[in-house]
């Protein structure tokens, strides 16, 4: 999945392009290359029946954008949820043809992570965090790295499983 | 092999165009073999496919057209005449192509297929034919043509090419089909015996009749690529999708504006003007990028009269096919949904609704069949008739078969009229074909057809006259990306239902309206005059607040279903533009989209068939059989009208004078009112918009008006145009009656408003605007 960014192969080694946000208070990163456009705060219709990540829709210029709430998606809610007047921001990412929309606390610059420094993830401690793919100690803090499409099939995933229930 | 892919994606695109109007071609040089232009543009086209493959590098395929090729040659220098037997074998010849082309597109390569028995068999017609007409002077009789089955596949050394010929045997009419090999052929050569045989396209049996499937009004078809040009479609799904939110940006701008000028006094007439012209050309531009969906319904039409022949071929019939309105434009999403049911529809009509030609001669009707294919728009939807002039149903037999399948009782049969009866046809298992032949006649299909048909909010109904024929009439939506919903709330949330799925609203727990009765197995039920209605509540279904039992039922049906959805009210009726949503969520299996309504939220789409799934409405036990009621006497009627806004509403007949059109010189505004002059006298004009929306289009131009008389006075109600007079099944339903409206009535299963004319004067009236911004 982690693939080194095009030309970005520096003196010491290739780097991966990635986009850094936070989600209570723990910094994720994934490849840029996967990040359409960013969107400030948006209203969104619930989807009921949905996974509880699925936080609702919105309208992306006429496109419909499900959006994955990353709090429920990466097990961090509600016990380490930051103060709610953080308006959130959408990472709109594209997966298999289709947009769904990350809501993110707050999106950091562009880093270029070296692929030397990426650790393995460890097992997944904790629900929801299957789709960390590996952990790049920054020097500011330790940034999980998260793999899109995993991100997004947990969700399919749930839905078909409902449907047979 | 290394090639250019951008060639090669032309070549197969271009090339699968081309067979398509082989396949046409073919079918009509059948029919009139002297037309030498079609011919010479047959020759074209195979000339083409043959050195674009030689170019790319296509072996296979390059040695069939090859064949081809020669064997068109021959025809068109006059050296063999066409005949059935030619005819099978370059439709044969065309669909081996379209296979080696469909390998080619899928793996890049030609694939491990051995074609040298085809291109064997064509070389050995064009040859063999020739030999004949030179020893017979030119005629050629129709050879019997063999079932696929009955010769064992072709013999595994190919035959020696040129035979002597065969002397030409008269042709004997039709014979059973087990009698199976090519006689005339295998007397005089028996290394020939396989090839020509192998020849004829998939059906065939013994079939003397030669089929003759004619496109009829259609125009023949000439190239006109100068005037078009390729357009990705998701280029064209982009521009659709931009112009829904300009038509969102420009609802938003009018309502600023209204508030705007109804604050600030009558200083912003240049602002109302932009306005207006931005609402004009965004509604024209809207139109315009909708019709780029737009595809003639030609699409789908032109591998019928292909079908039809080889139908009529293999069941040994004779049979015209004639095509009307196959320039009829459709969204192109529903082209490819409506080709399987109108294929099965048309199979039906050539297996079992056509006689054999003995049978047709001995009723006194010509040998040759009419199968009519029909196409137009009518009341915002395509009607698909397929109508044949066969042996027909009789009415009684479908009757006594529903009731011994106990899908109707015995007094309730004798009271349903007789196109409600003929609906029985659709029923799963339901056929009443005497003979189960290869080609249709199982009892399957019918009801696919219907299910298919009604999947995308279309009807499907039959009507018959036993020795005169059989009209099936397929009504489809024009477009699925717009379709008319009723935009309804459950706990605070509002949803959308499609239209095409509601057969009446009914309210729930008021004084004079239906209660939740518990049902045989627990499960909710109403009382619907004289049945049980199973319920099924959107909160509970949603997982939402359960609230209280009280609201709206939205009567939906579906595939003959008919159950009841209670929501906690209807807020709108309104044309909304489906939006797809993620597969994921689709997999929920509840939804079906979703849409932006006018003030830019999103609102999901409830799948009307996935509800009856997800809630199991087909496994509760059935509802109680009562008898139907007697129809009441003397329904009222309905003056079905469009608004401005695209609403439909519904006039009571008795009401209308006349419908009459004003012309802007004769409006005018007087005591805040809009008034026309009509026979030296005022007439007040009140818009149909305003009586729901509490406000109206403004006016720029002629007004339309149904003139009403009720009572007081004339009053002409402003409409765009008028759709039909109805008369519904069930009586008006006065639960959702406000001020200006008496409630609604179902007409096509769509609840529409229905205009109380005393009351509409009261409505705000609409703007006249200044005769500069008129035009």
């Amino acid at each position: 999945m982690i693939a080194p960014a095009t030309g970005a192969v520096g003196g010491d080694g290739a780097t991966l392009r990635a986009c850094a946000f936070q989600v209570s208070g723990r910094w994720f990163a994934i490849d840029a290359a996967r990040i359409h456009e960013v969107l400030r705060s948006q209203k969104t219709t619930p989807v009921p029946l949905a996974h509880p990540a699925v936080r609702g829709l919105l309208n992306l210029r006429g496109r419909i954008v499900p959006v994955i709430d990353m709090r429920i998606r990466l097990g961090l809610a509600p016990a380490e949820a930051a103060p709610d007047d953080a308006p959130g921001t959408f990472v709109v990412v594209e997966v298999d043809d289709e947009a769904f929309s990350l809501l993110v606390d707050r999106l950091a610059d562009v880093v270029e992570i070296p692929l030397a420094a990426i650790e393995p993830a460890t097992t997944a401690d904790r629900p929801g965090q299957d789709a960390i793919e590996g952990v790049w100690p920054a020097r500011f803090g330790l940034v999980h790295l998260l793999d899109t499409a995993r991100l997004v099939a947990a969700i399919a995933a749930t839905a078909a499983e409902r449907k047979g229930r | 092999m290394s090639v250019d892919a951008e060639l090669l994606k032309e070549f197969l695109i271009e090339s699968s165009e081309s067979l398509d109007q082989l396949d046409r071609d073919l079918v009509a040089l059948e029919e009139n073999p002297r037309d030498a232009q079609r011919l010479s543009s047959i020759f074209r086209t195979v000339h083409n496919i043959k050195g674009i493959c030689g170019f790319l590098g296509f072996v296979k395929l390059g040695a069939i057209a090859h064949s081809g090729e020669h064997l068109l040659g021959r025809l068109r220098d006059g050296s063999i005449d066409l005949d059935e037997r030619v005819t099978g074998a370059l439709l044969s010849f065309v669909d081996t192509v379209r296979v080696i082309l469909g390998t080619i597109e899928r793996t890049g390569g030609e694939g491990d297929g051995d074609y040298r028995d085809l291109s064997q068999s064509l070389a050995t017609l064009a040859e063999e034919a020739a030999a004949a007409r030179a020893r017979s002077g030119g005629d050629i009789v129709v050879t019997r043509l063999t079932p696929p089955g009955a010769v064992p596949s072709p013999p595994p050394e190919p035959a020696p090419a040129p035979v002597n010929a065969p002397a030409p045997t008269p042709a004997p009419a039709a014979v059973p089909a087990t009698s199976a090999v090519v006689e005339p052929v295998a007397e005089v050569a028996p290394a020939v015996s396989a090839p020509p045989v192998a020849a004829p396209p998939p059906p065939p049996a013994a079939a003397a009749p030669a089929a003759k499937a004619t496109a009829g009004a259609r125009p023949t078809a000439a190239p006109v690529s100068e005037s078009a040009i390729r357009v990705d479609v998701g280029l064209l799904g982009a521009l659709v999708d931009l112009v829904g939110e300009l038509v969102l940006a420009r609802n938003q701008l009018q309502a600023t504006v209204r508030r705007l000028s109804s604050t600030r006094g009558s200083e912003d007439a240049e602002l109302l003007k932009v306005a207006h012209r931005i609402d004009t050309v965004t509604g024209a531009l809207q139109t315009a990028a909708l019709k780029t969906r737009m595809q003639p319904i030609d699409q789908v039409f032109n591998k019928f009269p292909r079908v039809v022949r080889d139908l009529a071929v293999g069941c040994g019939k004779e049979v015209q096919l004639t095509i009307q309105g196959a320039d009829t434009e459709l969204d192109r999403s529903l082209i490819e949904t409506i080709r399987d049911p109108l294929t099965h529809l048309l199979r039906n009509a050539v297996d079992h609704g056509i006689e054999p030609p003995s049978v047709r001669i001995e009723r006194g009707k010509p040998a040759t069949g009419t199968l009519a294919l029909r196409a137009f728009h009518e009341s915002g939807q395509v009607t698909i008739e397929i109508t044949d002039d066969g042996g027909g149903i009789r009415v009684e037999a479908v009757r006594e078969k529903a009731i011994a399948r106990g899908l109707v009782s015995a007094e309730q049969a004798a009271l349903l009229p007789d196109e409600r009866v003929f609906q029985f046809i659709f029923e799963p298992g339901f056929s009443t074909a005497a003979t189960v032949t290869a080609i249709s006649g199982r009892g399957v299909g019918m009801d696919v057809v219907r299910t298919n048909i009604e999947a995308i909010g279309g009807t499907v109904e039959l009507d018959s006259r036993p020795g005169l024929g059989t009209t099936v009439r397929v009504r489809i939506p024009l477009t699925l990306a717009i379709m008319p919903a009723l935009i309804v709330h459950a706990a605070g949330q509002r949803f959308a239902i499609p239209q095409a799925a509601v057969r009446e609203l009914i309210a729930l727990g008021g004084s004079r309206s239906a209660a939740v009765i518990e049902g045989l197995d627990g499960a909710p039920v109403t009382r619907l005059r004289d049945r049980l209605l199973p319920l099924v509540f959107l909160r509970g279904l949603l997982g939402l607040d359960p609230g209280a039992p009280a609201g709206t039922v939205i009567v939906l049906r579906v595939d003959s279903q008919e159950f009841g959805l209670v929501v906690d009210g209807v807020a709108l009726a309104e044309d909304i533009v489906v939006k797809p949503i993620a597969r994921a969520l689709v997999a929920l299996g509840v939804y079906a989209g979703a849409t932006v309504l006018g003030d830019g939220d999103v609102v999901l789409i409830v799948d009307p068939r996935g509800v009856a799934q997800v809630a199991r409405i087909a496994s509760r036990p059935p509802v109680d059989e009562s008898p139907a009621a007697p129809a009441a006497p003397a329904r009222p009627r309905y003056l079905v009208c469009e608004s401005q806004r695209g609403r439909r509403m519904a006039v009571p007949l008795e009401d209308v004078q006349r419908l009459e059109t004003f012309p802007r010189e004769r409006l005018e505004e007087a005591a805040g009112r809009l008034v026309a002059h009509r026979e030296g006298q005022l007439l007040p004009l009140a818009d149909v918009d305003a009586v729901v929306e509490g406000s109206a289009e403004p006016v720029g131009g002629a007004v339309t008006a149904v003139i009403v008389a009720p009572g007081r006075g004339d009053v002409g109600l402003r409409v765009r145009r008028i759709l039909e007079v109805v008369e519904p099944t069930q009586p008006l339903d006065p639960s959702l009656a406000a001020a200006g409206l008496l409630g609604t009535v179902v007409i096509d299963g769509r609840a529409i408003e229905v205009v109380d004319v005393g009351r509409a004067l009261a409505a705000p009236a609409p703007r006249l605007l200044s005769r500069g911004g008129a035009r």
